[in-house]
């Protein structure tokens, strides 16, 4: 560690006690050899309180409850076996959201898909389990908490596997830390029966999608087993599933 | 996870504010842009199960507010400013016109994007492993996107 000025964005987070336990001894030590070191973590203290009383807890969570409730967003109104529509065409129709927490099938790890309707002019993120029909657009999207390698792959009711992530069979996309990042495509659901069932396949290290998609097909070939199973993977691999049940037409 | 909104403000909320104010130079907006951070973080809440939040929270308040640098377009008042102009306006030249959307705007900040990876050091001043480990890469990667987004930023002055 250099004699640097310790970062106000470190200072912060040791002020909190949330750097890791070696860097914060050396964030501590760099501190202690700054003549005003101990006056910057009293300073943010300070500021900590006339920050809270200029903006008071309980206006700002009415406030970001409100905007919880209602966010307000713009997506397309686009159909197509599969929409070209980047995360930005996604963005054209003002719409409202009901947001929800996403309930999932974890069967390991903690990866998380997301999944967003469009239907009509409403928007709305899905709750594994949710009704689903043929014609709903949706788009899916991941949350990882640290960088790995992945492939989102879908199994439906008729036993079509598809492979939305990496777009082309090859190695697994490389999964940002503290991401949530939308496919490139939104997806129409099409008239397959029972279910649609999404599966975000993860590893440590890199490993071709056409692991992810073998797995698939063989629990496809099982019928009904595929809305519920896991995939028969090999070890080292997590996965997540997340399943849109078919209303009938 | 389960939170208590208020007692989560209580403890990030001053953190929040003031990187917000440090990106954004506007009391106003920083408080505007600070309620989004929480919006966005409660949202994605399953992710904060096994880390201490302050990261995930400086790293979408950071990419938030670059990006409504990117819309502002106003003119910078000090070298800190330009410097976040520049790394603004070279992440994503294309970025005014869907950060109009908030899903657009909050879809881009949850990546943790070149321009924060730049704010972290070259603004922030950490050191490129600090700023490796706080974004999840390899410290080669964090060199490369620093150098792709310099070149980005070279275009854009041969361009004016």
């Amino acid at each position: 560690m250099t004699d640097r000025r310790l970062p106000d964005y470190l200072l912060e987070r040791l002020a909190l006690g949330e750097l890791p336990e070696e860097e914060a001894r050396a964030a501590q030590e760099q501190l202690a050899r700054e003549p005003d070191g101990a006056q910057r973590l009293s300073d943010l203290r300070a500021s900590n309180a006339d920050l809270l009383a200029r903006h008071p807890p309980q206006a700002v969570v009415r406030e970001i409850e409100r905007r919880q409730r209602a966010l307000i967003v713009q997506l397309p109104r686009r159909r197509g076996a599969w929409l070209a529509a980047s995360a930005g065409v996604f963005a054209a129709v003002v719409l409202a959201v009901v947001l929800r927490q996403p309930e999932q099938t974890r069967i390991k790890g903690d990866a998380t898909l997301l999944v967003y309707r469009s239907r009509g002019a409403e928007v709305e993120q899905l709750q594994n389990g949710a009704i689903a029909r043929a014609g709903d657009t949706v788009q899916l999207a991941y949350v990882r908490a640290r960088q790995v390698y992945g492939a989102i792959i879908s199994v439906d009711g008729a036993g079509t596997v598809t492979l939305h992530l990496p777009e082309h069979d090859g190695e697994a996309a490389r999964l940002v830390r503290d991401a949530r990042t939308e496919l490139p495509h939104a997806y129409e659901l099409d008239a397959a029966p029972g279910f649609e069932r999404f599966f975000l396949v993860t590893s440590d290290s890199p490993f071709r999608a056409s692991i992810a998609l073998e797995a698939a097909r063989k629990l496809a070939a099982r019928g009904n087993a595929a809305r519920t199973e896991p995939l028969a993977l090999p070890k080292g691999f997590e996965q997540s599933s997340f399943v849109l049940v078919k209303a009938s037409p | 996870m389960a939170l208590d909104i208020e007692q989560f403000y209580r403890r990030y909320g001053p953190m929040v504010l003031r990187r917000c104010e440090r990106l954004l130079r506007d009391p106003e907006k920083a408080a505007d842009a600070m309620h989004d951070v929480f919006v966005e973080i409660l949202r994605r809440r399953e992710t904060l199960t096994d880390e201490a939040p302050s990261s995930l929270l400086l790293l979408t308040a950071t990419n938030l507010c670059l990006n409504r640098l990117r819309s502002a377009r106003r003119k910078p008042e000090d070298k800190d400013e330009e410097l976040l102009m520049q790394i603004a306006s070279a992440e994503d030249p294309a970025a005014p016109a869907a950060a109009r959307s908030l899903l657009a705007r909050i879809f881009r900040s949850e990546k943790a994007s070149t321009g924060t990876i730049a704010v972290l050091h070259m603004l922030d001043g950490l050191t490129l492993e600090e700023v490796a480990a706080e974004v999840g890469m390899s410290v080669s990667g964090v060199r490369k996107r620093l150098r792709i987004l310099k070149e980005r930023a070279a275009e854009l002055e041969d361009v004016s």
